[in-house]
């Protein structure tokens, strides 16, 4: 059984693989997305409280979930490496960065839009969006520093301790920021509160979800490969995919 | 230069320590002890670099009224949160200081090779760096809150939260002045990836002296600053050595 | 039709959160796909001068991959 996982760690096995396995995570991605979309803005009947616009809480929430998800990969990635040293873990580490940025940001604007209809501003210091607003720095920490190293090895270590670092912190974070609010927030309602969701509210925003995992799986394939090749230029395997002289050289 | 006796004293001590017998000859509190006074020794000797912080600190404070409004009713409501910011802001500024001379000096590739723990010797180095640029800032905080017109009670548990606050923004800040400290122009970087992680403590901290000028009780986030504290005393010292191995490669 | 479509008057919301999810969406495919090709085109172009400078006509064989022996004529 291990040596399955041993193949895996292997980077001309993995870049294999990964080029298999990228389009077979999109496509479904995408065919779920569009389903997704469509239970959401079509079939879901609208909210008794916050009519139509509650629709928002379909590329939302499964905006949010990414960017924290993707944030405790990186983190876990980073620790992999770092303790086992298995270079393709940090390749899985910094490929994860950028997507998990962009979702974040999505996350950020499509709670902003969903706030405008709901209390009447684009931003209030709700502790959700701004612990959104931290994690994107958290993000963009993690890239500066990376960017900043000149040698690989280095960059992977020194991330990879940061990321571990933002992962512990951030529940912390979190809590301090939602204690934050609720004493300076009225009786009101969390805005982003998720309203009571009957089935066929709920099966939309779970597909959504799916979708938006097999995506970033399926971006994460294509980022990784990049990056494997990248490391393993001075490999026999790698020189012989570039030059087209391998049965791998197709993708 | 007058910084490398110190250096060479603190290596040569250990070292020679080491070669004496088999076993590392320095105790833990012994070593401790060393290491943070050849680095308050040190930092002392060189304390303009520290004083910037400290001048930041009053600067920053100053700067507030001045955009705002000088109104006793407007400062009153902000002092806590000025006065934190102030303070982290300073901290951020002066964590260059806390590995600057000893990667110049070589010192940090010999305190790598010593058979003591890493964690415990930045510990004890983080520990000399708050008593060179916190606790200026733990003192100066109620004069100049004063000025902001900050009722006594509030003064007291501003200092209090402060003196809890800072030796861990200290440690906190750090983990990022290791995980930069080969490089260049790190200063925003270092900034931007450290701040986050001070948010809990800055929150806690003006909270509590909120709460104390409110006339509430602000036991509550002292306690949770002081398992902050013990916490990041606990934690820090072990990802700090890691970060700085990855640095001194 | 026309009722549901105005979305209860939320329509310009929902198009700006369902438009701006969207553009991240096929910006990350859109980022990745580049950002994969360009490596490889940089890195068969270290190669390609790789084996140029080591002398040879700068036409690579399948057989020698390392730079020092890569100068035999095919």
């Amino acid at each position: 059984m291990w040596t399955w996982f041993y193949r895996l760690a292997s980077p001309p096995h993995f870049y294999f693989l990964a080029g298999k396995l990228s389009s077979w995570l999109l496509i479904p991605a995408i065919i779920l997305v569009v389903i997704g979309t469509w239970g959401g803005l079509v079939l879901a009947p609208p909210d008794y409280q916050q009519g139509d616009a509650f629709r928002i809480i379909y590329v939302h929430v499964p905006s949010a979930y990414l960017s924290m998800m993707v944030y405790v990969t990186m983190a876990l990635a980073g620790a992999i490496g770092l303790i086992w040293r298995i270079k393709l873990a940090h390749a899985v580490a910094a490929s994860c960065a950028p997507i998990g940025a962009s979702f974040t940001f999505a996350a950020l604007v499509t709670g902003a839009v969903w706030g405008k209809p709901m209390w009447g501003t684009y931003w209030e210091w709700d502790p959700r969006l701004t612990s959104e607003l931290i994690l994107l720095f958290l993000y963009f920490g993690y890239m500066g520093l990376r960017g900043a190293f000149e040698d690989i090895n280095q960059a992977d270590r020194a991330s990879a301790i940061l990321a571990i670092a933002g992962v512990v912190n951030v529940p912390i974070i979190h809590f301090s920021v939602i204690w934050w609010a609720s004493l300076h927030q009225g009786p009101t309602l969390s805005k982003l509160e998720v309203p009571s969701i009957s089935g066929d509210m709920l099966w939309p925003l779970l597909t959504m979800i799916l979708a938006f995992t097999l995506f970033f799986l399926g971006i994460l394939a294509m980022r990784v490969r990049g990056e494997v090749l990248e490391r393993e230029f001075q490999a026999r395997w790698a020189q012989d995919v570039l030059r087209g002289a391998s049965p791998m050289s197709a993708n | 230069m007058p910084v490398n006796s110190g250096t060479e004293a603190t290596a040569g001590t250990a070292a020679e320590a080491e070669t004496d017998s088999e076993a590392p000859a320095l105790g833990l509190l012994a070593l401790f002890w060393v290491v943070f006074e050849r680095d308050l020794r040190v930092g002392l000797r060189r304390w303009t670099d520290a004083s910037n912080s400290a001048l930041f600190f009053v600067l920053v404070v100053t700067l507030f009224p001045l955009a705002l409004s000088p109104r006793a009713e407007v400062l009153r409501t902000i002092a806590p949160g000025v006065l934190w910011i102030a303070a982290l802001l300073a901290t951020l500024l002066s964590l260059h200081l806390l590995f600057r001379a000893d990667l110049e000096d070589g010192t940090l590739e010999q305190l790598l090779t010593l058979p003591y723990p890493l964690g415990w010797m930045l510990l004890a180095k983080t520990s000399a760096h708050w008593i060179i640029t916190g606790i200026p800032l733990v003192v100066m905080a109620p004069i100049l809150a004063i000025t902001y017109h900050l009722p006594a009670n509030a003064l007291g548990v501003l200092t209090f939260s402060l003196l809890l606050g800072t030796p861990t923004l200290s440690l906190l800040g750090s983990i990022g002045a290791a995980l930069t400290a080969g490089l260049r122009g790190a200063g925003v970087l270092l900034a931007f990836i450290v701040a986050p992680l001070m948010l809990p403590v800055l929150i806690l901290g003006a909270r509590a002296t909120d709460l104390a000028l409110a006339g509430a009780d602000p036991t509550g986030p002292l306690y949770l600053l002081s398992a902050l504290l013990v916490l990041a005393v606990s934690l820090v010292p072990v990802v700090a050595a890691g970060a700085i191995r990855v640095s001194a490669d | 039709m026309d009722k549901s479509l105005a979305m209860g008057g939320y329509a310009g919301y929902l198009m700006a959160a369902y438009g701006v999810t969207a553009v991240v969406v096929v910006g990350n495919i859109i980022a990745a796909r580049r950002r994969f090709r360009r490596t490889q085109q940089r890195l068969r172009d270290q190669l390609g001068r790789r084996a140029g400078r080591a002398g040879g006509p700068g036409r690579v064989d399948g057989q020698s991959s390392d730079g020092a022996t890569i100068g035999r004529e095919s």
